[in-house]
């Protein structure tokens, strides 16, 4: 019987010949992502970590990002005890105020190797299954605990095979893609289980890539990982990982799979998750003449180059519309650069967007874009929780870049296709 | 706070410390971190933990709804609060219905509920919480996959079984072996799923970072 991706990977690095699902593996992660919530991680251990020191220091990669600059004299110190930590232990990955949203910059400063292990105390480390990495996130107990100790538990999960084909037709995202099946299977239909991509997966851009890996705990799933190809080893390879950095691994042919679903690219239509849940996903025609008070172009799944052009094209020659602010948060410093020396960001200001620092911004609802009682806001994030944008009165759709600046044009909700 | 020229500002940025335009130094200054003593904000004390009880019996609250995420669970405004003691009052007050949840549970009792319990972000609150309103255990039909490894890595004992196809309400008793699976409800006994061997492992020593 051929292996998934999962056991693969799960048995190398535990040094087993053989895992099967279910099983509980003790594994050294090649990394720890930990951001502004390092000051509570280190916290719980203040005594441990001064009488044990940092167990592996090339281990941790930290970055600030949540709330950046800081909003309070409560994060401004969470900060400061930060620094004081990386200072003391001599952690070499950190990443300070201003470098960008911690998944966008483990991959782009070269963190993120096929077939490693990294997990981090953020729910959205998934994100980097999209470079065929076995990343997850954890809690914060176990990442003190990795800190002193350097390795942990995993359970070998079960795996879902998810296969493409076809190509999306214009003005349809990889965004519409991961919403449809977070839809259709539910917020709990990956729970604790692999999700593999296979076929067409050369019709996703690595950004889609990350896009879809990135929302993989929006259907509960461990991972939701891509192959390494062509497209993922010349990404790398702009990172600086070239192909003898790592050794990549790939699900059998006849790998168990408990479940299989396909989609057709093309037959994938824009769609809009409705308030409260990511899974109340709808065609985005039943959102018909719904208004927005603000709109929200950025965050760890979709604020990267590709999705800044997509909306400065569909912006040019327009303003945002009367009533409406779009505010824009590249995800790093790095695609910042790049969209100022392309004009990107001058056509979209030029529009009437708002531009934000790099980092999670509004998303979490801690600053920069919190929302009132009544308002109502269409996002490119990741989720739509009640409350989640600092306000439980106010509601949020999400939708990709796209469609959120076909918004923006129209002022009201607007299909990208029709443009 | 100290006020400057934009020329001065700018200069120190490039120097790490306070300089004119024309005096930047070759490489910028670095400083050792003043460093205070300790490491954290709060140490938990390094005692031996007395070893948790294996059977839990308490009085349940029903809560017939699947997929409650952790901001209804503990809502973001709160995520600055990070002493413990003072998590417990906000548990449930973003879900519709449980407002006052935290006022009408007693030390000791039980969370019922359905499926996907603990769904969305990786925030530790969402569990200490419930510890810190000294809800004994929480059952549910599955849990968000982040919010099971986080209650089993903090010692704090949660299990899968599906008690909201039986008539439990809320009163009841129930009491639920954590080595079996086995809760004996009024209606009878539910096989659930007992606790692995590194769960129990973990449970029993008060948490990961007491192992």
């Amino acid at each position: 019987m051929g292996k998934t991706f999962a056991e693969k990977v799960l048995a190398r690095k535990s040094g087993q010949e053989d895992v099967i699902p279910g099983q509980i593996v003790i594994v050294r992660p090649d990394h720890l992502l930990t951001h502004d919530n390092t000051a509570a991680i280190i916290g719980k251990i203040g005594a441990e970590l001064r009488e044990f020191g940092v167990a592996r220091k090339e281990m941790p990669v930290i970055v600030l990002d949540h709330v950046t600059p800081a909003a309070s004299e409560k994060t401004a110190t969470n900060h400061k005890n930060i620094r004081e930590f990386v200072d003391r232990y001599g952690i070499a990955n950190f990443y300070d105020v201003g470098t960008g949203i911690c998944h966008q910059v483990v991959m782009e400063k070269g963190h993120a190797k096929p077939a490693s292990i990294i997990v981090g105390s953020d729910s959205h480390t998934c994100s980097y299954g999209a470079l065929g990495v076995f990343s997850t996130g954890i809690d914060r107990t176990e990442a003190a605990a990795l800190l002193l100790r350097g390795e942990t538990w995993l359970r070998v999960p079960e795996t879902i095979k998810v296969e493409l084909k076809g190509r999306f037709q214009p003005g349809v995202t990889a965004k519409d893609l991961v919403l449809t099946i977070i839809g259709d299977i539910g917020a709990d239909g990956a729970s604790y289980q692999a999700v593999e991509f296979h076929g067409n997966v050369a019709a996703l851009s690595i950004e889609d890539r990350i896009t879809v890996a990135n929302m993989g705990i929006e259907m509960g799933a461990k991972v939701a990982v891509f192959p390494v190809d062509r497209l993922t080893r010349d990404y790398l390879e702009s990172v600086g990982v070239s192909e003898s950095d790592y050794d990549a691994l790939w699900a059998d042919p006849d790998a168990n799979y408990i479940r299989v679903l396909e989609y057709d690219l093309a037959a994938i239509e824009p769609v809009l998750a409705f308030p409260h849940t990511v899974d109340n996903v709808k065609p985005l025609a039943e959102g018909n003449g719904l208004v927005f008070q603000q709109l929200l172009l950025g965050t760890c799944t979709n604020g990267r180059l590709g999705d800044l052009e997509t909306a400065a094209d569909i912006l040019d020659g327009h303003s945002v519309a009367p009533g409406i602010r779009l505010l824009v948060l590249p995800a790093s410093r790095q695609i910042f650069d790049q969209a100022l020396e392309k004009g990107v960001i001058a056509r979209l200001s030029r529009a009437g967007a708002v531009i934000l620092p790099p980092g999670c911004g509004p998303c979490l609802g801690a600053h920069q874009g919190v929302l009132a009682p009544g308002e109502r806001c269409l996002s490119t994030a990741n989720r739509n929780f009640k409350g989640r944008m600092g306000c439980k009165a106010a509601e949020i759709y999400l939708a990709s870049a796209a469609t959120v600046a076909a918004t923006a044009v129209a002022g009201t909700l607007s299909d990208p296709r029709e443009l | 706070m100290y006020l400057a020229s934009p020329s001065v500002v700018a200069a120190s940025a490039v120097a790490g410390m306070i300089a004119l335009p024309q005096q930047i130094p070759e490489s910028p200054a670095v400083f050792e971190a003043t460093i205070p003593t300790g490491g954290g904000t709060t140490s938990r004390g390094s005692s031996a933990v007395a070893e948790k009880p294996s059977k839990i019996r308490g009085r349940v609250w029903v809560v017939r709804q699947d997929n409650i995420d952790t901001d209804m669970i503990y809502h973001n405004r709160y995520l600055t609060v990070t002493d413990i003691a003072e998590m417990g009052q906000y548990t449930l007050d973003n879900l519709a219905g449980w407002e006052d949840f935290a006022k009408r549970a007693k030390p000791g009792d039980i969370v019922v509920t359905g499926k996907n319990f603990g769904a969305g972000s990786s925030r530790q609150q969402a569990v200490d919480c419930f510890e810190s309103l000294g809800i004994g255990l929480i059952i549910a039909e599955s849990f968000g996959a982040i919010y099971e490894r986080n209650a089993i890595n903090k010692g704090f004992p949660i299990m899968t079984a599906n008690l909201l196809a039986t008539g439990l309400k809320d009163g009841d008793h129930i009491e639920a072996d954590l080595a079996t699976g086995e809760v004996a409800t009024p209606e009878g006994l539910v096989k659930g799923t007992p606790f692995s061997e590194v769960q129990m492992n973990i449970y029993k020593k008060g948490g990961l970072l007491n192992t």
